[in-house]
């Protein structure tokens, strides 16, 4: 995967999630991985254009809880369409970001609508495209970026 | 002595509140709940008038020829369901040339926003909504 594709996405988590929450996400090593399990809450957005793959953002259950609380002021379930539209615009907005830079950088990505899931052990799998896993961890609790992406030749 | 009043008047005016003290219409036109409730917030705490919100494209279209000319702004996204905000942005500015329309969007490619703003799009926001960011924009357009 290339390395130049993937900078920009996780330049954007860190910009996104520090405007949004006002705190400074730690980084963890990265890993490759084959497929996914998401334990609570995932966000998924799909890239096309000059690469097809997709972006996965995981987050546990009590960082989700608390991003949801710190964005609307007010506390919602995760089962609430509230819940769910606030963590779909935090997939939006990092996924925005990511396609802004790239573009700065020449390449030209466009990006669909994001997908919500909630709920217990959803199983997650890319179809042979090789994906990048990159942990965060916040005082609230844990977040794994995954991307997928296979440029289109 | 009637400008020294009329400004002393102005200073205590929220921005959402015409000379007239009738308030600004805004109406909003997003798919996303999240961002319509923020825009909601935002907008009421300087007394501007949400007149409706459309959750799609052509919803926004309806709305808006429904209102006229009754909205004095429309903050239109640009990735919705049915129409997206650029196609709503040139149907809207071929209804009525004068509309004022601010684009917000989470994506800040140059492209697309020299695109909205030769189709007439009045300015351009991009996302995360910052108070300020978003009150500071829609005053330059309205004022």
């Amino acid at each position: 995967m290339r390395i130049d594709f993937i900078t920009p996405f996780l330049e954007a988590t860190e910009e996104i999630i520090n405007e949004v929450l006002d705190i400074q996400p730690q980084r963890g090593e990265m890993d490759l991985k084959a497929n996914e399990t998401i334990p609570d809450v995932g966000v998924l957005v799909g890239i096309t254009g000059q690469a097809v793959g997709r972006m996965l953002i995981i987050l546990d259950k009590t960082l989700a809880e608390k991003l949801v609380e710190i964005m609307n002021g007010e506390v919602y379930k995760l089962e609430e369409d509230m819940a769910q539209a606030t963590i779909g615009e935090v997939g939006n907005m990092i996924m925005g970001r990511a396609i802004t830079k790239l573009y700065e950088l020449g390449f030209h990505f466009e990006i669909t609508p994001p997908s919500v899931i909630v709920g217990r052990s959803v199983r997650i799998s890319t179809l042979g495209i090789e994906t990048l896993a990159v942990p965060y961890t916040f005082p609230y609790g844990s977040m794994e970026i995954n991307i997928s992406i296979k440029e289109n030749v | 002595m009637n400008r020294v009043i009329e400004e002393h008047i102005n200073q205590k005016r929220p921005e959402g509140v015409k000379v007239d003290g009738t308030p600004y219409n805004i109406l909003i036109v997003d798919d996303s709940m999240f961002i319509v409730k923020q825009l909601t917030q935002i907008l009421g705490s300087e007394a501007y008038n949400i007149i409706d919100t459309a959750t799609d494209g052509e919803e926004g279209i309806r709305k808006y020829k429904e209102l006229y000319p009754k909205v004095d702004l429309v903050t239109l996204d640009i990735t919705m369901p049915k129409k997206d905000g650029l196609q709503v942005l040139r149907e809207v500015i071929e209804f009525d040339k004068e509309a004022k329309i601010i684009m917000i969007s989470a994506i800040g490619k140059q492209g697309f926003v020299k695109e909205a703003l030769l189709l007439g799009a009045k300015n351009y926001i991009v996302k995360p909504l910052n108070r300020e960011k978003v009150l500071e924009r829609i005053k330059k357009v309205l004022y």
